[in-house]
């Protein structure tokens, strides 16, 4: 593909900065009958890529806090052995808070699947899934707080306002469904980035992530903001829309044609339509009891990330290019500096069931092939001990899984160290992380650039490799 | 210091060689060997993908040919040959060192690190003789680099002949549009002109008064009068101290990593409406907000420094040496942006790619600002604080001192209180001793509450004390005293157990000594009490506690935060600064002194800073200076801009060699002229481009006179300002016209505004939103939370308030509909607006006001019609009132309110 994808429009500002809500439209006619080259096409309308895609679409199930990869998917025998002992390495030069000797993992690891994936007792569900995971176990970052490492996972930079992945793959491909946003997070937190981990930054507007409701609600009162028109009947809403269109087309013979102008009036019928769209995308009143079981809906621990979940399914089913999932309860999340094994097994409790369901219901429904589904948190957590039932902030080494579209099933890559402080074997970047995520998608990281404030910007900076020992 | 060991390094190596008789060339024959066989294809395989001068020079180093090898890189020689010890190579693929582990992916193994040790002490023997041309960065050429157009000095061009010109900008402009065979538009009727200009001067839409009088004043000064008029309102700062804020990154919240409030900015931002309502000259405007603490000008001038600590930072950064560095970057950027349109951040790491900008450059810069302290020495865990000035008088100071001092005595109540409360509870389960361990004994050893509960209450003690008596009975069985409550327990014999140690506690009692005795009173003994107040006070006691701590809190919210404006001032002077090797304060290389960009020093001595002063006031004199390149030209670009929705350089913040040039660079060094001859006086500036034909004209192409070419095939874009631009309000404007228009704006100004105590968390973890932003003040004062900006704001294109933005997008996306369709602030001044129509009797009057509100000018007679017939349908459906609120909602949505013809 070309180096920056809007070459062909950057000649006509205009164009960058008017889409007529997430698609072109009218402003497609507008150019042609200004002869425009005919590479000129709705920022999001999708986009062929060069290198061959093994996924169209990305789903980043978002464990908000840290979850313990020593306690999850990296299994350490000489930590369960040499608990209670000093971690037998230099520990980091400068730590987020000092820990003390070793604490071995309170929960037991078996081997599950043909391919024999080691997984923790905490999430006995995904491991019914152990053949379809690609295990990351050598992730490595450099900021060992929630704020830095959120923003490093989600756009690369922990010390910038940068755009977030989501934002790149639409800018890079566009996306399937002109009537739905692009890019959707679901429950996300405020806290710690907040909107920078779905924002756009310099990329243009449309970019951005569109948050349905925010961590500090349920899920089933998370909306869209405005989506809802509370006030008025249908029947005068779309007299209201007409009425404004003759306004709009009145006021167009006084300053001629304009393509902001025009962009205006579609952008007007598009949100009119959004409000049954999203609605509807969001309303799981259809899907059946069995399904809802199936993402664990039928409990109350379960309930909430299971909604979030089944939502997530129906908007990748309508063409969203990238859905983000959070897990975040109002307390503490995925933290625990303490109160690990409450902590840990209530949080893998509220998600295992419903990531299960979740994966299950990808495949049956043929999804999962050419989707990627991202399992993971901003950091994992010390093998050492915070207090006597704790572990603190570890961005050295942890642990993230894919799934689905073009990744090895059933694989583990990459290693810490005997006691999984640091990554040590085929280390992954988050850099790395994101080059390869482009890179299933057909995007070449290298390539995906916009020039701002005289430089051209990537998601991954001026590093990072795709890691092709994972790619199927 | 590392880059000096380097060439050391390198020159000793060529001295081993010269004084034992080898050429270089001349290795013998078993080192070549070992080099062919085990070397070579170890640094093929595991190093030349990222150092080697075929593909990639990583920190500088190449591993392909043997005079690369030698000469090292960004760190130092790569080894000393002999030496594997103190070879930074070894050092690397050893791992021991954690900010140094190469290759960066997976380790070498112990067999390869070994052959590489091996090399190394032979000597490094390396045969190649195949010498690769380095690929060497082009150094800087300062004198080229100084011939750009934005880094020569400002030219006097004279002000072209053109007939037609009514003003010198005139004659600038219509020369380039008769160059292209255009013209300008005829001029903008008077309606469009008005509401043009209030909302440009001061963000609000004309009275209708305002546009009658105006329509009515025949006279040549009319719209002169105008301006003087909206110039002279306080409106006018609100709106053009906003444009300010907009480059100067303004936020009341930090945003990035831990989001609390700058519960001072406020500060800042109300000196910069004044400054803009006060015409301060934009020199002394620039010196106060860079170096404002170094001037004996007092709070104003300290105020102004909010400027340079207003920046988004990684507060919890754990390493204060780089927390300090991405500050002062961050720093460097803004100022390098907002005054000088240039892009320092880049320059952190490595030289400018496009402009003449070197490290050694930044670093100068670097320097006068570690000798400033942006931080102050207060945390809270990992969090840092920003520097704030003080500006509280000595009357506030004794106030807070006696705040502090009424808080902690409450504290030492509070404290005293429970310390007696539960020295109470520890007498009060002492003296029932025996009948605790009478309980304990119908326990299991594994007790849990559930257990413990009915027997407390058949006992008539504490459970939770009883449980972890039972508890501390199972883990102690060493203990003596207890070994008749063993026995006697394993019978559950409670009646005996109860006389037993009811006599033996008696009597330690009496004689406050012996074992039983310091059993009894062991805090950490059978009778320990939980931790848990609530587990052992009674509910009096409790309630008495809860009550007490309520009210500290309350006093501890009720207690104002100490006047403080946020800002900088000098620290401990650093008069060099080492050149950080890729941006990382790890590795640093040679040390450069404060100074400024060589490519823009206007005399070809270096500066002279002060001993005991950061230099940053003569950074700033330097900047404002008559003569400087930039200054002038961007500050009168960014008014340009802001008057015309583009500036004569396009990109307002960037005036290097990779931005785009300017359109009419004589008009725009004329103008640079003018306004510093004219004292810097921004207000003498909108005089000068208001009363130009240029502005004044319509955004509607007038009929192309036969024989001149169509504009929009010749200039699409308007740079050649043909007409003038149709432009979409801004965010504030929007929401500023909304209330006016409904009569619901309040005009107060200044003042603390964000409804959140300094320091404090914006989100916690809760991801609550505790800010409100349901207020008649106009926008410029809501809240501006990063991160989690009003969505008003968001979606209307308001900029990231994290860096500098002098030309704001005017993006068309869907949300912004859903928002003026269903947004509550909409939805009220809808029906506030109905309501207020409603007043007029006749429908016909009501639709002509709402016209000349939100439009600036009178319906036609269709639309007249239109808008009659339209609220009659919304009748069938909607009450009356709904019905008008509707067609009110309708005009607000509508293109002609939220565009500026």
């Amino acid at each position: 593909m070309e180096p920056n994808v809007f070459r062909s429009l950057s000649r006509r500002t205009l164009l960058q900065q008017t889409a007529g809500g997430f698609g072109y439209l009218a402003l497609q006619a507008l150019l042609a009958a200004e002869s425009a080259p005919t590479s000129i096409q709705s920022p999001l309308i999708p986009r062929t890529v060069s290198l061959p895609a093994r996924a169209k679409r990305i789903v980043f199930l978002f464990m908000k806090g840290g979850p313990s990869h020593v306690d999850t998917f990296d299994p350490k025998p000489l930590l369960q052995r040499d608990d209670g002992k000093p971690y037998p390495f230099e520990q980091p030069r400068v730590q987020f808070a000092t820990t003390g000797k070793l604490l071995k993992s309170p929960w037991t690891f078996r081997q599950h699947g043909q391919s024999g994936l080691p997984i923790s007792e905490l999430f006995p569900n995904v491991a019914t899934h152990a053949d379809e995971l690609c295990v990351l176990r050598s992730l490595h970052g450099t900021n060992t707080a929630h704020g830095g490492a959120c923003l490093k996972l989600h756009t690369g930079s922990d010390t910038q306002v940068r755009p977030s992945m989501g934002s790149w793959l639409l800018y890079g491909l566009g996306t399937e469904n002109q009537n739905l946003p692009g890019f959707i997070t679901i429950c996300p937190t405020f806290a710690h980035g907040g909107v920078n981990n779905w924002g756009s930054a310099f990329l243009p507007a449309f970019c951005q992530g569109t948050p349905i409701g925010n961590a500090s609600i349920p899920s089933d009162k998370a909306l869209v903001k405005h989506i809802l028109n509370t006030q008025t009947g249908a029947v005068a809403q779309r007299q209201q829309l007409d009425f404004i269109a003759k306004l709009n087309r009145a006021h167009e013979t006084l300053v001629g044609p304009d393509l902001a102008l025009e962009g205006r009036i579609n952008a007007f019928e598009l949100a009119y339509r959004m409000q049954s769209t999203m609605p509807e995308a969001q309303d799981l009143t259809g899907e059946s009891d069995a399904t809802k079981r199936l993402y664990g809906m039928d409990q109350p621990i379960t309930e909430n990330f299971g909604r979030q979940c089944l939502m997530a399914r129906r908007f990748l089913e309508r063409g969203v290019r990238f859905v983000q999932v959070t897990h975040s309860d109002g307390e503490v999340q995925w933290d625990q500096h303490g109160n690990l094994f409450k902590g840990h097994s209530k949080n893998a409790l509220e998600v295992d069931k419903p990531i299960a369901g979740f994966l299950s219901d990808l495949k049956q429904r043929g999804l999962l092939e050419d989707t990627l589904v991202i399992w993971g948190g901003e950091f994992g957590r010390t093998p050492t001990a915070q207090g006597t039932d704790g572990r603190d902030h570890n961005p050295y080494g942890f642990t993230m899984w894919l799934a689905g579209g073009g990744v090895k099933p059933g694989f583990a890559y990459g290693a810490t160290d005997d006691y999984g402080y640091f990554a040590q074997n085929d280390k992954v970047h988050i850099h790395d992380f994101h080059a390869t995520i482009l890179h299933l998608l057909g995007l070449d990281h290298e390539k995906l650039t916009h020039r701002y404030a005289g430089r051209d910007f990537r998601l991954t900076d001026v590093s990072g490799h795709v890691v092709k020992d994972i790619l199927a | 210091m590392k880059a000096l060991q380097s060439s050391i390094a390198a020159f000793g190596l060529f001295l081993l060689y010269g004084t034992t008789g080898f050429s270089i060339t001349d290795v013998d024959a078993r080192g070549a060997e070992f080099f062919e066989k085990q070397v070579r294809p170890l640094l093929l395989d595991r190093c030349y993908e990222c150092h080697s001068q075929e593909k990639k020079t990583k920190g500088g180093l190449a591993l392909d040919t043997r005079e690369a090898s030698l000469k090292g890189g960004d760190s130092g020689a790569a080894f000393i040959a002999g030496a594997p010890e103190k070879s930074l190579l070894m050092e690397a693929v050893r791992y021991k060192n954690r900010d140094l582990q190469m290759p960066p992916k997976q380790r070498l193994s112990d067999s390869e690190i070994q052959t590489l040790e091996t090399w190394i002490q032979m000597g490094a023997p390396d045969p190649r003789t195949s010498a690769v041309s380095p690929k060497s960065a082009k150094p800087i050429d300062i004198q080229e680099g100084r011939k750009f157009w934005s880094f020569t000095p400002l030219k006097r061009f004279a002000v072209p002949a053109v007939a037609k010109a009514s003003s010198p900008i005139d004659a600038f402009i219509q020369t380039k549009l008769q160059e292209n065979n255009l013209s300008h538009a005829p001029p903008a009727d008077k309606r469009t002109l008005i509401r043009r200009a209030t909302f440009d001067l001061t963000g609000l839409p004309p009275t209708p008064q305002d546009t009658e009088v105006f329509v009515a004043d025949t006279s040549p000064e009319a719209f002169y009068r105008v301006i003087e008029r909206l110039l002279a309102s306080p409106q006018y700062g609100e709106r053009w101290g906003r444009h300010w804020l907009d480059v100067a990154r303004y936020a009341d919240s930090n945003g990035m990593d831990e989001n609390v409030a700058f519960g001072h900015a406020w500060r800042y931002r109300d000196y910069v409406v004044r400054a803009f309502n006060e015409d301060k000259p934009f020199n002394q405007f620039l010196i106060e907000q860079i170096a404002g603490d170094l001037l004996p000008r007092g709070e104003e001038a300290l105020t102004a420094t909010g400027f340079l600590a207003l920046g988004a930072r990684v507060l919890a950064e754990p390493d204060r040496q780089k927390l300090e560095m991405d500050i002062i970057d961050e720093q460097l950027d803004t100022i390098g942006k907002t005054f000088l349109g240039m892009t320092f951040g880049c320059v952190r790491c490595h030289d400018h790619k496009f402009d003449p900008i070197s490290q050694e450059d930044y670093y100068a810069l670097a320097a006068i600002f570690r000798s400033t302290r942006s931080l102050s020495e207060e945390k809270t865990g990992a969090i840092k604080y920003w520097y704030e000035h003080s500006l509280a008088t000595p009357a506030q100071r004794e106030s807070k001192k006696q705040s502090d001092d009424l808080l902690k005595d409450k504290q030492t109540q509070v404290t005293t209180f429970l310390s007696k409360a539960r020295a109470e509870a520890k007498a009060q389960a002492e003296a029932r001793a025996a009948d605790y361990l009478a309980a304990a004994a119908l326990l299991p050893p594994d007790a849990k509450m559930m257990d413990a509960t009915p027997v407390a209450k058949t006992f008539q003690v504490r459970a939770e004390l009883l449980l972890s008596c039972r508890q501390y009975l199972e883990k102690h069985p060493e203990q003596e005293l207890f070994k008749d409550w063993r026995n006697l327990a394993a019978k559950r014999d409670t009646s005996t157990i109860q006389k037993h140690y009811g006599e033996i506690f008696t009597e330690a009692f009496k004689t406050r000594s012996g074992s039983a005795y310091s059993s009894l009173v062991d805090p950490k003994g059978f009778l320990a009490l939980p931790a848990k107040d609530s587990d052992i006070l009674n509910a009096a006691t409790l309630a008495s506690l809860a009550e007490m701590r309520k009210a500290i809190t309350e006093l501890e919210a009720a207690r104002p935060d100490l006047p403080a404006a946020m800002g900088v001032s000098d620290s401990r002077i650093q008069p060099t600064l080492p050149v950080h090797i890729r941006g990382s304060h790890l590795t640093l290389g040679k040390p450069v002194e404060r100074g400024f960009p060589e490519v823009l020093l206007t005399s070809f001595s270096k500066p002279i800073l002060p001993e005991n002063q950061s230099g940053r006031l003569e950074l700033a004199r330097w900047l404002a200076a008559n003569e400087h390149p930039l200054t002038a030209r961007v500050y009168v670009n960014r008014v340009w801009r802001w008057h015309f929705g583009q500036g004569i350089v396009k990109s307002t913040d960037n005036f290097g060699t990779a931005a785009e040039r300017p359109s009419h660079p004589d008009l725009l060094d004329w103008l640079a002229r003018r306004f510093m001859e004219g004292g810097w006086s921004t207000k003498e500036l909108h005089r000068l481009i208001m009363l130009s034909d240029t502005y004044q004209q319509s955004s509607s192409p007038g009929i192309t006179a036969a024989g001149n070419t169509d504009p929009l095939l010749v200039d699409p874009e308007n740079k050649l300002l043909w007409r003038a631009n149709l432009q979409r309000l801004e965010a504030e404007q929007i929401r500023d016209a909304l209330l006016a228009s409904c009569g619901w704006l309040s005009y107060e100004m200044g003042g603390k505004t964000i409804a959140l105590r300094n320091r404090e968390f914006v989100f916690n973890h809760t991801s609550k939103d505790a800010t409100t932003y349901e207020s008649p003040r106009r926008t410029l004062y809501l809240p501006i939370i990063r991160n989690h900006l009003y969505d008003m704001l968001e979606q209307f294109d308001y900029p990231d308030p994290t860096m500098p933005m002098g030309s704001r997008n005017s993006t068309v996306v869907a949300p912004q509909a859903l928002l003026m369709l269903n947004a509550p602030v909409v939805l009220e001044a809808s029906t506030h607006l109905a309501k207020d129509l409603s007043k007029l009797p006749d429908h016909t009057d009501r639709i002509e006001r709402a016209y000349s509100l939100l439009f600036g000018r009178p319906p036609l007679a269709r639309e007249t019609a239109d808008a009659l017939q339209c609220v009659r349908q919304f009748e069938k459906t909607e009450t009356t009132d709904r019905a008008w609120a509707l067609f009110c909602q309708s005009l607000y949505a509508a293109n002609e309110f939220v565009y500026l013809r």
